[in-house]
């Protein structure tokens, strides 16, 4: 009897999120083809077809009026009730603010094991192994996922969407839904991030600022390479809490995910939760001056000289090609 | 523009309207702009013409504009004191004329500097603010007519404080600035009785031109008759004023000081003194007693000690001690109390509000409180006010304002850095100083590097520079690196210049490397005290597991912690600027001077090292002897050294200062450079009848090889200067060295990494 | 309303991490220990909270003694109470571990609201907010940068990504876990920090040793290979601008 590998789907406003496909693939990934078997735990009203595009061998979709929306204090019993009615070997949660708000507490709860923060999951032997980055991705680290059940949240981007899609639905199974009533947590509505700006998600070249752009006036030297280039500013966490950029430019887990065809990260270290919006980008050049910088993990190109430095000799240049 | 407008709006408009044109304007265009007929137009232009140097190029009408400005010229010093002269009447007119303030924009265009530009513009822009008062214009002309043609004029006049307004026809003899006020007065004749009277401009209501003319006396010697004046008046006989200061250091400063020609100073039992004097009209000092604050009491007369105390319990609080409120204690007080207790702090209480720490503080223009102002302020009993505004971290710490004051109150010390601690302790700062004070705390340097690679710019040196914890001996000098000169990847090619000094003169030393804090200097004068104890603490026992003879360093600012602070928390060791160093073993550093620089060089005098510590000679003796070195000064040098902006904090307030005050002061100190240096190329560029050329071009080859450079001796300096080079427009011939990188230029130690 | 903020200790990223010799583990001679910025930011929303409504706020610490610096800093900053739990017992292993010791003390505390960082970057057993949650019997809502008081309730500004928010109704008592506060983290005067060292007292309470189950083992922690970094372009400005732009343009992006 081959181990059951479960993947709790998210889903935000009638959409299936991207990251969806990465658990899937993560999933596979952990499982031996023809022996495991994937289960996609589906959660939500009316969205049984949301997952008909997931790579998993079946789906569990359990519906219910309030769990339309995600809200912790919904899908936490309904899925700790999932767990033990299947006890699988290994629970993938996205590790965001749908995962991560749940799959502790149900490690508390359950009394099981949890792995944050995952890069990958492989077999090796009869063992599921798991890569964590740690310490703001300075550290990897490496183990054994505990048995029996395992709760593990995987980083957004560890693994291609695109390997986690099918070309054939799974088959849907309905679970009926335990009794969801006086629940604590509501959600009382969305609130759109600031209109009429740039939509960074759709521009093919994005020069990025992080805080070693040091100052809010020095964000006019990136615009003005962008406009030599034809591409857009962008920002990472610290710029927009700083309020120097709206946060319709943020890039990063709690921003945008974007793949541009470029993306220069001007003064960014590459903080994990910076690099889950960018990672996926075709050509990522990280301009730093720490070498040590995590961005030149996943840089192919880096230089090494200040950004306040370069950014006007390179706009001048970039802007002398485009003319001669 | 309409009928309304004097004659003398109309010839300043007219005079605007030609400069501000190239190609200058027909008879018909002006016409129309200033809406009076073409007969005016060149009546008007006939008029200018007397006064501006006015061209006419077919129909069209210009002023030349390099003929516009050539009648002054003035050479360094003399610019200097003038452009001081504008600064202090810029700051305490509150409300300028629009004449003065256009002879004001002429008169700063004639000091041939860039900051002058910036002067300039802060004339107009404090003129911008007001209106042009056309009732005030007329009056003026008015008054100028009569004066410059011995016209008699009639006036209707308000007195200060008073309801009734008077009218007379008088004799104007001539102007006087107020002698304690900021108005002007006009001195003339009343010709309704004998005598002289004083108006003051800005209360004559309304003045018209009668159609008598009058005998000038033969000799009008102001000074003198100003001494009869403020003794005179007209036809009522004089009023005493009698005040009392009870306040011993003040008494002292009443009796050493002249304030009206006809006073007479009594000392009183209890240290303190009576002061009188004979005055025509005592309302004129009102503010003048009111500046005293709450240690000046008016004994006489009783209307006007009624007024000043109606006017303090309007600004609540402040009152004197014959009132009848008892003091509140509101903060303003216990501040102003705190002031008192430092040393020297009681010299607040003789502030005269002449304004000369506003006038000399490079940044006084973009600050909303300003030093004079913020005194004020306090003893108006408002200075929540003051920390309700940001502006105090506009100041830089460059003691400016402290070597100038007449009475030596510690203003950078005393009230400066004490309310930029208010206003760290109510958690009112700017993130990036609050990163910097958070970083000092956290890894012992504000740039928020690790502390165990404080050494790392010295790891590949051979011979070794010796590390106290690991080298376990006793050393001759310790060198106390500093912050910026450990990390900051510019400032380490001066530090590691010094350390081949040092290594080429067999001086024993050693340095404490990760054991060595910052010296807390500038976050002790950006208002953190605390922390500055903290981080002295720290280095105090890292200083005392070692034995060593004295101390050097390479930073100002830590050789001012060193020596004059430190030892009041018990950390007493001899400390030298490493400029001082090296200038006592000239004699050794000589004969290894072997190569030539050829280069012109100006020096910046670091405020902490000179204006501070009086530290002038030593980096000059240094830079004299490099063989080739032409050394120039700057037409700011020495105490009146420009401070680059970094003390204070300001090193990590640039992006704030910079959005206040529009302009860096680096940038400003590298236009001086350029200028003195000669890096702005103005040796070559008269242009050379044929006959010359060739020696002329060789005399450029020769001038452009020479290098043209800033000197500099200060850790922050380098970083701040090159950074200002970018910014200036011409100024990418300069180059910026520190003293030490020169001499070992010139003993050709080895540049590079090591 | 009494909110309580729990906080950690992590290590200072600015210095240079070292694996213990075991292979297994940080080396903790090395480096020194932070405040996590998370729960900087939670501390900072509890004192917006108490400036706003009059909370007390109730700052917890666990762990090594800089612990102690940490929570005088947080008085100085206007926290009312500090506890310090279990001085005498080693660093608590894990987050299951820490969810443990601060849920005993803080279920006697009886508090209307726990605000705690969202992450810290040392948790390969997950953030301790929703465990602690759990074990307090709370609902626990994260990526939490907004949090208004009601009666009996809180709204939430949580964040998702693309820049949206949610508004989230939660009922108290409850667990927040706090992504950034809605001002940056203010400034304490070390002057401040000092009279609080000698005014302020913290409250010692001991503990017994946690268990710490819930977390994988480790077999394995190093660092990134070098040899998956980027290719650097080295020169000067000048030659680092150029090559640039001539890779923009082999990409077709110019």
């Amino acid at each position: 009897m081959g181990n059951e590998i479960f993947l709790v789907v998210e889903h935000l406003r009638g959409q299936l999120r991207e990251l969806s496909y990465t658990l899937a693939a993560a999933a596979r990934a952990a499982s031996r083809s023809g022996e495991d078997r994937v289960t996609a735990a589906l959660l939500g009203h009316g969205a049984e077809h949301l997952a008909d595009e997931l790579d998993v061998d079946q789906v569990l979709y359990v519906d219910h009026p309030a769990l339309a929306e995600f809200t912790s204090d919904a899908y936490r019993p309904v899925l700790v009730g999932l767990i033990e009615a299947h006890r699988p070997r290994a629970v993938l949660f996205g590790d965001t603010t749908i995962g991560a708000d749940v799959a502790g507490g149900i490690s508390a709860r359950l009394g099981l094991p949890l792995v944050s923060g995952c890069l990958a999951l492989w077999q090796e032997g009869a063992q599921i192994q798991y890569l964590c980055k740690v310490y703001a991705g300075k550290i990897l680290v490496e183990g054994e996922l505990p048995g029996p059940t395992a709760l593990v949240t995987m980083i957004p981007g560890a693994y291609r969407p695109e390997q986690g899609r099918a070309a054939h639905p799974a088959e849907v199974k309905s679970v009926s839904a335990p009794t969801l009533e006086k629940l604590r947590v509501r959600l009382k509505g969305y609130v759109e991030p600031e209109v009429g700006d740039v939509d960074i998600t759709r521009e093919p070249i994005l020069i990025s600022v992080g805080r070693g752009i040091q100052r809010q006036d020095n964000i006019e030297l990136a615009q003005e390479l962008a406009d030599a280039l034809a591409g857009a500013v962008c920002a990472s966490r610290p710029v927009v809490d700083h309020g120097w950029l709206p946060t319709s430019r943020l890039v990063g887990k709690s921003g945008k995910m974007v793949k541009p065809k470029l993306y220069l990260a001007l003064g960014i270290s590459g903080a994990p939760e910076h690099m889950e919006g960018m990672s996926e980008s075709e050509l990522i050049i990280g301009v730093n001056t720490d070498p040590s910088a995590p961005i030149f993990g996943i840089a192919r190109f880096g230089v090494g000289v200040d950004v306040l430095d370069l950014l006007p000799v390179l706009s001048e240049k970039v802007r002398a090609a485009k003319a001669g | 523009m309409s009928a309304g407008m004097s004659r003398a709006l109309r010839l300043q408009r007219l005079e605007e309207l030609l400069l501000t044109s190239c190609d200058g304007r027909t008879s018909q265009e002006l016409a129309s702009m200033l809406d009076v007929h073409r007969t005016t137009v060149w009546r008007d232009i006939a008029e200018l013409s007397s006064q501006v140097p006015v061209q006419q190029v077919g129909d069209r009408y210009l002023i030349d504009r390099r003929d516009y400005l050539s009648n002054v010229r003035l050479n360094k010093g003399e610019s200097l004191m003038l452009y001081l002269a504008l600064r202090r009447m810029l700051r305490r007119g509150s409300k300028l004329p629009p004449m003065m303030a256009r002879a004001m924009e002429k008169l700063s265009l004639a000091i041939r500097h860039p900051s002058s530009v910036q002067l300039a513009e802060s004339i107009q822009i404090a003129q911008r603010e007001q209106p042009t008062d056309v009732e005030r214009a007329k009056v003026w002309e008015v008054l100028l007519q009569g004066w410059m043609e011995w016209i008699t004029v009639r006036i209707r006049y308000q007195g200060y404080g008073r309801t009734v307004v008077e009218e007379h026809e008088i004799e104007p003899y001539f102007f006087e600035p107020a002698l304690l006020t900021e108005g002007v007065y006009l001195v003339g004749r009343c010709r309704q009785g004998t005598g002289l009277r004083m108006f003051e401009v800005e209360r004559i209501l309304s003045a018209s031109l009668t159609t008598r003319r009058f005998e000038r006396p033969e000799d009008i010697v102001v000074d003198q008759m100003l001494k009869h004046l403020w003794g005179i008046l007209y036809g009522e006989g004089m009023i005493e004023v009698r005040l009392r200061f009870h306040d011993p250091v003040l008494a002292e400063r009443v009796r050493k000081t002249v304030w009206l020609p006809t006073q007479e100073v009594r000392d009183l039992a209890d240290g303190g003194v009576e002061w009188s004097a004979q005055v025509s009209d005592p309302f004129e000092l009102v503010p003048w007693i009111r500046g005293w604050g709450p240690d000046c009491e008016v004994l006489e007369p009783p209307d006007l000690s009624q007024s000043i105390t109606q006017i303090e319990r309007e600004y609540g609080g402040v009152t004197m001690t014959t009132a009848l409120h008892t003091r509140t204690a509101s903060f303003s007080q216990s501040f102003y109390q705190s002031l008192l207790d430092m040393l020297d702090g009681e010299r607040i209480r003789i502030c005269l509000q002449c304004s000369s720490c506003s006038g000399i503080c490079p940044h006084g223009l973009a600050m909303e409180y300003h030093p004079r102002k913020m005194i004020a302020a306090l003893r108006a009993g408002v200075f929540d006010a003051v920390l309700g505004s940001d502006s105090i971290w506009m100041c830089v710490s460059c003691y400016a304002c402290t070597e100038v004051c007449p009475a030596k109150i510690p203003v950078t010390v005393g009230l400066m850095t004490r309310t930029k601690e208010e206003m760290l302790l109510s958690g009112n700062v700017p993130p990036e100083l609050q990163e910097a004070l958070e970083r000092s705390q956290r890894y012992g340097n504000p740039l928020g590097e690790s502390p165990r690679k404080r050494a790392d710019w010295a790891k590949d040196f051979k011979p070794e520079i010796p590390i106290m914890a690991r080298a376990n001996r006793p050393v001759d000098v310790l060198w106390f690196v500093g912050d910026y000169a450990s990390y900051h990847p510019r400032v380490q090619h001066s530090t590691r210049a010094f350390a081949r000094i040092l290594q080429a003169l067999g001086v024993d030393f050693g340095i404490l490397g990760p054991e060595e804090q910052s010296d807390g200097d500038s976050q002790r004068m950006a208002g953190e005290r605390g922390l500055f104890e903290m981080l002295a603490t720290k280095n105090g026992q890292a200083f005392a597991k070692y034995r060593f003879s004295e101390i050097v360093t390479t930073d100002p600012h830590a050789y001012n912690a060193l020596s004059n602070e430190y030892p009041k928390l018990g950390v007493s060791y001899p400390v030298r600027h490493y400029t001082q160093f090296l200038a006592e073993r000239l004699p050794d550093l000589k004969p290894q001077m072997k190569q030539e620089l050829s280069a012109t060089v100006a020096f910046h005098d670091p405020c902490y090292l000179g204006r501070v510590n009086g530290v002038f000679e030593e980096p000059r003796q240094l830079l004299r002897a490099i063989p080739g070195v032409e050394l120039v000064e700057m037409s700011h040098y020495r105490e009146n050294s420009l401070c680059c902006g970094a003390g204070g904090g300001g090193m990590w307030l640039d992006g704030f200062q910079w959005e206040k005050a529009g302009v860096r002061l680096s940038e400003w100190r590298i236009g001086e450079a350029m200028r003195a240096s000669g890096a702005d190329g103005a040796s070559l560029r008269p242009p050379v009848p044929a006959k010359k050329r060739r020696a002329k071009a060789a005399q450029v080859a020769r001038e452009q090889e020479r290098d043209r450079i800033l000197a500099v001796a200060c850790p922050y300096e380098a970083p701040r200067f090159e950074d200002a080079v970018k910014m200036v427009p011409g100024a990418d011939k300069l180059l910026v060295k520190d003293i030490a990188e020169l001499l070992a230029d010139c003993m050709g130690l080895q540049r590079g990494e090591p | 309303m009494n909110v309580v903020v729990p906080v950690k200790l992590v290590p200072d990223l600015v210095e240079e991490l070292e694996i213990a010799p075991s292979g297994v583990a940080l080396d903790t001679t090395f480096g020194c220990l932070v405040l996590n910025e998370f729960d900087e930011h939670a501390l900072e929303q509890a004192l917006l909270l108490k400036e706003r409504s009059g909370a007390t706020v109730t700052v917890l610490a666990a762990g090594p003694e800089a612990a102690e610096e940490v929570l005088y800093s947080a008085a100085a900053k206007g926290a009312d109470r500090l506890v310090r739990i279990g001085a005498d017992l080693p660093r608590p292993a894990n987050s299951h571990a820490l969810a443990r010791l601060f849920g005993a003390a803080i279920r006697e505390m009886a508090p209307d609201l726990v605000l705690i960082g969202v992450q810290a970057h040392d948790s390969l057993d997950g953030p301790i907010g929703p465990m602690l949650a759990e074990g307090l019997g709370m609902p626990y809502v994260g990526y939490v940068s907004g949090v208004t008081l009601a009666d009996g309730c809180c709204t939430v500004r949580k964040e998702y990504p693309g820049g949206m928010t949610a508004e989230v109704e939660v009922d108290l008592p409850a667990v927040l876990g706090i992504q950034a506060a809605e001002q940056p983290p203010r400034y304490v005067a070390i002057s401040k920090v000092r009279q609080a060292m000698k005014e302020a007292t913290i409250e010692q309470q001991t503990a017994a040793e946690p268990d710490a189950s819930g977390a994988a083992a480790v077999s394995r922690m190093y660092k990134p290979e070098t040899g998956q970094r980027a290719i650097m372009i080295e020169g000067d400005i000048e030659a680092v601008a150029s090559g640039l732009v001539d890779i923009f343009r082999e990409q077709g992006l110019l």
